[in-house]
């Protein structure tokens, strides 16, 4: 402020107040001094009031409820105003019925509002008479085919943000909520880990509600339960337990339902997370429930006397309990010759074992055991090795690491750039890098053979499982040779007996001789009318499969 | 606590620091026995000759390269043919290189002092587990007895009981600088020409590798090791060399290792030649396909004698007379099944008088008559070695002709 504002401000301010006496001039401040300090004070009030309330509320409302309904619709607005503050989505829609006010609240873009409008808001707009109460307007008024009169606050703002709408009336202290949810979502598509060139192709979607339909529409079965559960303290997820009541072992879903009710997280968002909570071993890299995208797949487990757990927004279903047989089995091993499905499971268990013990294998032979190998093929091995600078170890280690780094790239990369990756990464890098002398070709066979070996197992992440138990067994073959290796053998052999999938051993069940007749189905396939009993490993109530 | 815990803290550092230190030392170094395979000198053949032969053994050379072991006194001069890596392409830069090989040498008391005074001639570690083919000089044989020879052989983890042990009767090192023409290490060349004993009832190298000599070593059976020589530019298999009790005796032809093979049972497939029964003087040979041979022996009171009993089956493979009378005639092909046999028995009393005549017991008669007559075997065996060279055998032959190769 310049010099000559101030002076023309005060210039006004002496002009103004002229015609006071100097004396009341200090009054009128005095005042206004008082006046601001009331002011403060009753904001601080109205502040500590409110505060009052709103604890004098949440003692009447009961646990985990921000407050109760009162009968004055206002105050009811309000306070779910507050409830939804700075939530743009949700719609508070006032309406006139029978002579009284009435409220709509919904989500936007999950309420289906042609539903809304055409049985709920038209009906009460024509209402004329008041009925008694909620539960008559229901059954008499609204057409919507699913009504439900709530009392308790914390159902209703969950029904909203469901996609609900709710209906509110003045001088009622309770809410309608109405069955309108509608949203984008995924279509049933094809499976996309899972593919059988014979057989059903539909696959599991991100909503809830349509996987269960697609099991339903398979089995017109009303001993196939579904109960649906929410985990996740403040994401709700709803989890649907899925199980064939009078087959499945007795304590399973108690069991199961124990475990979920033990999850303690804000959010769940994925299957995985529920699935890493209810696993006996979430330190073991072994996969402990079986996991697919295939209604098919889920159906004949729950058949098997299994549980299928299926969580809201992700395409597949948990499967407990899982052991490392039924993680080798395929769909498509039910859609092709018992014979030919027989051969293609052993030859999973070849590769599962190949795929972990492979590159370890070469390590020991190359660097401790080639007096293993005949003659001719120590010779053409020696000649390879002879033209390479680094120690086995280090080779094979160079080559895990290229083989990661690429399998990296391939999953990261957009769907159209990926091929590119993998011809750079096969090709080029493939041949050149043993053309510049860094490793040997027959190393390469042997990484490149450990890789598709992984890839044939049908789960995923035993898969990975695999490729996660390569390094530790590369690390003692480095370091002890084939006795490294075998000593690593034991090791993951003892782990996988000792790991419990909801009781049942991981691996114990395929060397189990009172379970013998398991073997129909484990590591060959019978033909179908030879498979007359389920599997004994899971303790179905009902063993045969062949009716009642 | 307060006090407790620095304590608690530095002893687990220290278990840190043990664990890392282990995982450091073990992840750099691996376990001692840890040689990659292309550090490893691959011995395909050892030759094995007398310490004062050779040609290392000069005047002019240096006292400190060559020393004379004072005692024990030095026995053996070993010739080592070592796998070269990189096929041919390291060219003959070393005399007695056949370009895939070469030859490294060493001497001393023992075959293990030997090994590791050829070490100062290679940069890599001697390595036997791919070992193929031993070969002693008859002088070596003569002098210090096959068992001492095998000894180290037997003994030694690294060895492998299918490496086949031949005799020569000059110089074995001269031997392993023969490049056979088939382009294989010499070694591999010796170890597969063995092999075709199975089709060559000729070669003596049927159940004469390390493994089964130590076991005759060990029973005192005698054994025929076969012969190796140069024969122009290649080695060739030919004849045995006998052995009694670790003894060198002499040398067999191979029409007695053909009698000695049948006898043993141990021929699969022959070509067993005879005069055709129509046209004398030109050949017909039936090649043999099965046999069931027997020996078996009799004992009454003090007179012994052996029983063979050969049944041979096979086919007519060539007839240098063909086109002069038709095979498939049951009168012709009887008197050839005839003829057959009598040559078999022919070579098998051939094989028996020559081994009987030397007292070499070739045929396992003393081990069928122990097993078989036990009580028996306790009565004689004090007088076995003089019943052995008389003792009558009976020969029985027949041969069955299936296929002729011709037809109407």
């Amino acid at each position: 402020m310049t010099m000559g504002k101030r002076k023309r401000r005060i210039g006004a301010i002496l002009r103004l107040s002229a015609g006071f006496p100097a004396a009341s001039l200090a009054a009128a401040a005095g005042s206004l001094g008082r006046l601001k300090r009331l002011l403060q004070d009753g904001r601080e009030i109205a502040g500590g009031l409110a505060d009052v309330a709103d604890r004098l509320r949440k003692v009447a409302a009961p646990d985990g409820e921000p407050f109760i309904f009162t009968t004055r619709l206002a105050e009811n607005e309000r306070l779910l105003r507050q409830v939804y503050q700075d939530c743009d989505d949700i719609v508070f829609r006032s309406f006139v019925t029978a002579g009284g006010q009435g409220l709509l609240v919904y989500l936007d873009g999950m309420t289906d509002t042609g539903l809304v409008e055409l049985h709920v808001l038209k009906p009460l707009l024509a209402l004329r008479e008041r009925p008694a109460d909620l539960q008559a307007l229901a059954d008499r008024v609204l057409t919507a085919s699913s009504v439900t009169v709530a009392a308790d606050v914390g159902n209703c703002l969950e029904a909203v943000l469901t996609g609900n709408p709710l209906v509110l009336l003045d001088g009622i202290a309770a809410g309608l909520v109405i069955e309108a949810v509608r949203h984008v979502k995924r279509g049933v598509e094809e499976a996309k880990a899972e593919t059988v060139a014979r057989g059903p192709h539909d696959s599991f979607t991100e909503t809830l509600k349509d996987n269960v339909v697609l099991i339903r529409r398979r089995a017109r079965d009303a001993d196939i339960k579904v109960r649906i559960f929410q985990v996740g303290a403040r994401s709700r997820t709803a989890l649907a337990l899925v199980y064939a009541a009078s087959i499945v072992k007795p304590g399973l879903v108690a069991e199961v339902e124990r475990r979920l009710s033990k999850i303690r997280v804000d959010q769940i968002t994925l299957a995985a997370q529920v699935e890493e909570f209810i696993v006996d071993h979430p330190w073991s890299p072994f996969p402990q429930t079986y996991v697919t995208e295939r209604p098919d797949t889920m159906l004949i487990s729950l058949y098997e006397g299994r549980v299928a757990l299926i969580v809201d927004n992700t395409p597949h279903a948990i499967i407990v309990p899982c052991t490392l047989s039924s993680l080798l089995q395929s769909t498509e091993d039910f859609t092709i010759q018992p014979v030919v499905a027989s051969l293609m499971r052993v030859t999973r268990y070849i590769s599962a074992a190949l795929g972990i013990f492979l590159p370890a294998m070469y390590v020991a032979i190359v660097s401790y055991n080639p007096g293993m190998l005949p003659t001719s093929l120590a010779i053409s091995i020696a000649e390879l090795r002879a033209r390479t600078p680094y120690p086995a170890f280090m080779e094979v280690i160079i080559m895990e690491v290229i083989l990661e780094i690429f399998q990296e790239a391939v999953v990261r990369l957009p769907q159209k750039v990926a091929p590119a990756a993998s011809i750079v990464g096969g090709f080029v890098i493939g041949t050149t890098i043993v053309q510049a002398g860094l490793v040997n070709a027959l190393l390469v066979v042997a990484t490149a053979g450990t890789a598709i070996a992984s890839y044939t197992m049908p789960s995923y992440n035993l898969g990975l499982a695999l490729r996660w138990l390569r390094v530790p067994t590369i690390v003692a073959a480095s370091v002890l040779g084939f006795y490294g290796v075998v000593l690593a053998y034991l090791a993951i052999i003892i782990h996988m007996c000792s790991l419990r999938s909801f009781g049942e051993s991981f691996l114990g069940g395929l060397f189990d001789v009172t379970l013998l007749e398991d073997m129909q189905d484990k590591l060959v396939r019978v033909p179908m009318p030879r498979m007359g009993s389920r599997p004994k490993v899971f303790g179905p109530q009902d063993r045969s499969r062949v009716g009642d | 606590m307060a006090l407790s815990r620095p304590g608690g803290r530095s002893r687990l550092r220290l278990a840190a620091l043990i664990a890392v230190l282990a995982a450091v030392c073990l992840l750099t170094s691996g376990c001692w026995d840890r040689v990659e395979i292309q550090d490893r000198a691959f011995v395909l053949a050892v030759a094995v000759d007398v310490a004062e032969e050779g040609a290392d053994k000069q005047p002019d050379k240096a006292k400190v390269e060559s020393f004379v072991h004072p005692a024990p006194p030095d026995r053996y001069r070993a010739i080592f043919q070592v796998l070269r890596f990189g096929g041919a392409k390291g060219g003959q830069d070393r005399p007695g290189s056949d370009g895939k090989t070469f030859l490294v040498t060493g001497r001393g008391p023992t075959m293990l002092d030997a090994v590791r005074d050829a070490l100062g001639e290679s940069s890599k570690g001697l390595w036997f587990e791919n070992i193929q083919a031993i070969i002693y000089s008859q002088a070596v044989v003569e002098r210090y007895g096959i068992a001492s020879l095998v000894d180290f052989f037997r003994r030694d983890g690294e060895m492998r009981g299918r490496a086949q042990i031949y005799i020569t009767p000059g110089e074995a090192g001269k031997l392993l600088q023969i490049a056979p023409p088939t382009g294989e290490p010499g070694g591999i060349y010796l170890a597969n020409v063995a092999r075709r004993q199975a089709k060559d009832i000729n070669l003596a190298t049927s159940r004469t590798d390390i493994g089964f000599s130590s076991q005759a070593i060990d029973t005192g059976a005698e054994m025929a090791i076969p012969v190796v020589e140069a024969v122009g530019e290649t080695l060739k298999i030919k004849g045995a060399a006998v052995f009694r009790q670790d003894k060198f005796q002499g040398y067999i032809d191979e029409y007695t290792i053909r009698g000695v093979r049948m006898i043993r049972g141990v021929e699969r497939s022959a070509a067993i030649s005879f005069e055709c029964p129509d046209h004398p003087g030109d050949a017909v040979t039936f090649e043999l396909f099965r046999h069931q041979t027997a020996l078996t022996p009799h004992v009454e009171g003090d007179r012994v004698w052996f029983e063979i009993s050969i049944a041979m089956r096979g086919n007519i493979d060539e007839i240098q007379c063909g086109h002069r009378h038709d095979a498939l005639d049951a009168e012709y092909l009887d008197k050839a099944q005839k003829l057959a046999a009598a040559e078999v028995e022919r070579n098998i009393r051939h094989s028996l008088a020559v081994a009987q005549q030397h007292g070499w017991e070739l045929f396992y008669f003393r081990q069928t008559l122990r097993a078989y007559k036990p009580g028996d075997w306790q009565r004689i065996k004090d007088r076995w070695e003089e019943i052995y060279p008389t003792v009558p055998v009976e020969v029985k032959v027949k041969v069955s002709i299936i296929n002729v190769g011709e037809h109407r």
